[in-house]
């Protein structure tokens, strides 16, 4: 299994470091940068990762740098971390997306949980993606189906309203199923949920 | 001198040196105008005295002819000797009359004294002889004006048989040795100029004035007129101007000096204010920094700390396992070790901070101390209305510190107590109390607010203990170590009335008194 990425913006480079080796530790894969800036120009080449990036540095703040992130259409979930206990940037971390916000020096048990919180919601991301793109692949008619399917009608009931025939009904859904690679009614829920998702 | 200053220099020395010439025009003209105004006066009275001195010789002309007209008829025939000797006395003694004869009604001369009558005045003589009414007088005049007029008296016995003439030189009726050069006389009885010493007119640049009189005579009706000419060196004199002229330019060069000097005086004063206002301003910023000073050190000590700690966990997860990898301990150990010596790098420079800037004790009074932080912070207490009470010592309270020091100390109290009453939007009052006694001086900064709870207490003065939101713990403890390098204490109680109440204690200075 390829490990999902931390990204590690931070100035500081023993902080870098201490970093990097306790999330190491943790089986963690992480890449540290030294400036948003080079993270910046890295980033269209890099896998879809978690971001762990220090409020204030030169130049570019943590803020700023998910902003342009943002602008070039990459919401990876990030996790600000700062020197500076201060409840307005904090406010703002929180207002720009941030899935966590920790003060430094930072507890390893605090660390360690924010990452996870941020892996997951990555996961949760790339799995609503890939649910939008398996619904990309349905006819509208299939689209259709499959919607009145999601919430519990059954065949005959669809067919009525669509004022078509059950068999062509079925029909469509056995192309849903083999399209989504599922016949689970409760799967279908489940992707039609996802791909809803933000 | 900025360009500024020289630009108003010269308008100052252009305003003062058209002042100063229409001073002097004004002076020229009053006093030309005063000194013709004098001349008109002199004149006047020259005129009025020469009217009286005619005034008198005609009167005495009238007296003699009375005299000697009573003397012709004294006897019979008329005693001519008599006559003649009291004339001769007549015209020794006033030497105008030039002739004094006695006539008989045919005009023949029966005595004369001084000069014969002419022919033309024996046939004025003649002429007026038969209107001449006894014991009155006529006055003849020659009408070319010259050689004066004559006087002819009839006698008053009932014949009228005799007459006595008089003959008199104008001229020397004005016989004064006095008269000022420029002035020119007339004298004339009516239409006929007896005397005519006018000069020629005024020229270039002179001045007339004249003046006419009448001699207040029945028997000699004369009119004087008089004329002076002046120069305008005699209507304005040079001196008196000369004088003005460089008095006053004395006077004004002294003013610009004056207006100079009081403006440099008052750039000085400027200057030294604003440096005095930039002393101040830097005063404050030096008291104030220990609290940026206290926020730096806290950011930058939190990097090394995140490191130790990050590192440290790490380590530990590493010893973990089994066997532990004691190379990686090792790298983990190695920056620890880096940043445990970062950390006291900072601390290092917050010491030499601490210990490097003034260390400069010195005979203080906690006094001006005070009163010196209740100025800086005046505006900050009554923009979070709070009210700020200094009540000083009556005695000196000297200290053996230095003032800075002690400022940073009690600025940091009274902030202290200003941050607690607005925090909790209770009480609105700090009281500075400074009293001295023969070993120690106290300064009590005491508040009406919350007060310090129970369990905070104890950690005041711990470094990084805070209970501010903003604060980094540092402001109470780099308070203690100020007053104890200056061998005094710091303590923290609860006011019994409530609020909090912080006293700084010093030793006393015996020394000489404070610089």
């Amino acid at each position: 299994m390829i490990k999902t990425p931390i990204y590690l913006v931070d100035d500081d480079e023993a902080v870098r470091d201490a970093l990097s080796l306790l999330l190491g530790t943790y089986g963690y894969a992480v890449s540290t940068y030294a400036d948003p800036t080079s993270f910046l120009a890295a980033s269209a080449a890099l896998q879809p990762g978690c971001l762990l990036v220090d409020l204030r540095m030169p130049a570019v703040s943590g803020l700023q740098l998910q902003e342009r992130l943002s602008e070039r259409g990459i919401d990876w979930p990030f996790i600000v971390i700062t020197g500076h206990g201060d409840i307005h940037a904090c406010r703002r971390a929180f207002k720009a997306g941030a899935v966590d916000f920790l003060t430094k020096p930072i507890d390893e048990q605090v660390l360690v949980e924010a990452v996870q919180a941020a892996l997951a919601r990555l996961d949760t991301q790339q799995e609503d993606d890939e649910a939008r793109q398996l619904l990309a692949t349905l006819t509208d008619r299939e689209r259709e189906v499959l919607d009145m399917v999601s919430r519990g009608w059954a065949t005959k009931e669809i067919a009525e309203t669509l004022a078509i025939s059950p068999r062509t009904i079925d029909t469509h859904r056995a192309h849903i199923a083999e399209k989504l690679g599922t016949s689970s009614v409760a799967e279908f829920v489940r992707i039609v949920a996802a791909a809803a998702r933000r | 001198m900025n360009d500024v200053s020289r630009a108003t220099d010269r308008k100052t020395l252009s305003a003062l040196a058209a002042a100063w010439l229409l001073g002097l025009v004004a002076f020229a003209v009053i006093s030309a105008w005063l000194g013709i105004a004098e001349a008109q006066r002199q004149l006047d009275a020259r005129g009025f005295e020469l009217q009286r001195t005619i005034g008198q010789a005609t009167a005495q002309h009238d007296a003699h002819l009375t005299g000697l007209a009573t003397l012709a008829i004294a006897s019979d025939p008329p005693p001519v000797e008599l006559f003649t000797q009291l004339a001769d006395s007549i015209i020794r003694f006033y030497p105008r009359i030039t002739s004094i004869a006695l006539l008989d009604s045919s005009l023949a001369t029966l005595a004369v004294s001084g000069e014969t009558p002419t022919v033309s005045q024996l046939q004025q003589f003649e002429r007026a002889a038969p209107s001449l009414q006894r014991g009155t007088s006529t006055m003849l005049a020659d009408p070319s004006g010259a050689g004066g007029y004559q006087l002819l008296k009839r006698t008053s016995d009932d014949a009228g048989r005799f007459l006595i003439a008089l003959s008199i030189d104008a001229s020397r009726l004005l016989d004064d040795p006095d008269l000022p050069p420029g002035l020119s006389l007339q004298l004339a009885k009516g239409e006929i100029v007896l005397v005519d010493d006018r000069s020629s007119t005024a020229g270039l640049g002179e001045v007339t004035l004249a003046g006419s009189w009448l001699v207040p005579s029945a028997s000699q009706p004369l009119s004087l007129r008089l004329q002076q000419r002046l120069t305008l060196a005699e209507v304005l004199p040079l001196g008196p101007l000369l004088v003005f002229a460089v008095s006053t330019l004395v006077l004004a060069a002294a003013a610009y000096l004056l207006l100079q000097q009081r403006r440099a005086t008052a750039e000085a004063r400027e200057r030294q204010r604003a440096q005095e206002h930039q002393l101040r301003l830097e005063h404050a910023a030096r008291v104030n920094s220990m609290g940026e000073l206290a926020s730096g050190i806290a950011h930058e000590l939190t990097q090394p700390l995140t490191a130790l700690l990050s590192q440290s966990q790490a380590g530990l997860r590493l010893a973990e396992h089994s066997p532990p990898d004691s190379a990686a301990l090792a790298g983990v150990l190695e920056a620890n070790v880096r940043q445990a010596r970062r950390a006291a790098d900072i601390l290092g420079r917050l010491r030499a901070y601490v210990s490097k800037s003034p260390t400069t004790p010195q005979p203080s009074d906690l006094n001006r101390v005070a009163a010196e932080v209740a100025s800086l912070l005046v505006a900050d207490l009554r923009d979070r209305v709070v009210v700020l009470e200094i009540i000083p010592s009556s005695e000196p309270a000297t200290v053996l510190a230095d003032p800075i020091e002690l400022e940073q100390v009690l600025h940091n109290l009274v902030r202290n107590a200003a941050d607690a009453i607005e925090a909790s939007g209770q009480g609105n009052r700090v009281v500075v109390t400074v009293t001295a006694d023969a070993e120690q001086v106290r300064v009590r900064v005491s508040d009406n607010g919350p007060g310090v709870p129970a369990d905070v207490l104890p950690h005041l003065f711990e470094p990084f203990y805070s209970t501010k939101p903003t604060g980094m713990g540092l402001g109470l403890p780099l308070c203690e170590t100020l007053v104890e390098r200056f061998g005094g204490s710091v303590e923290a109680a609860n006011n019994p009335e409530g609020g909090a109440s912080f006293t700084v204690t010093l030793p006393r200075y015996r020394g000489g008194a404070p610089r």
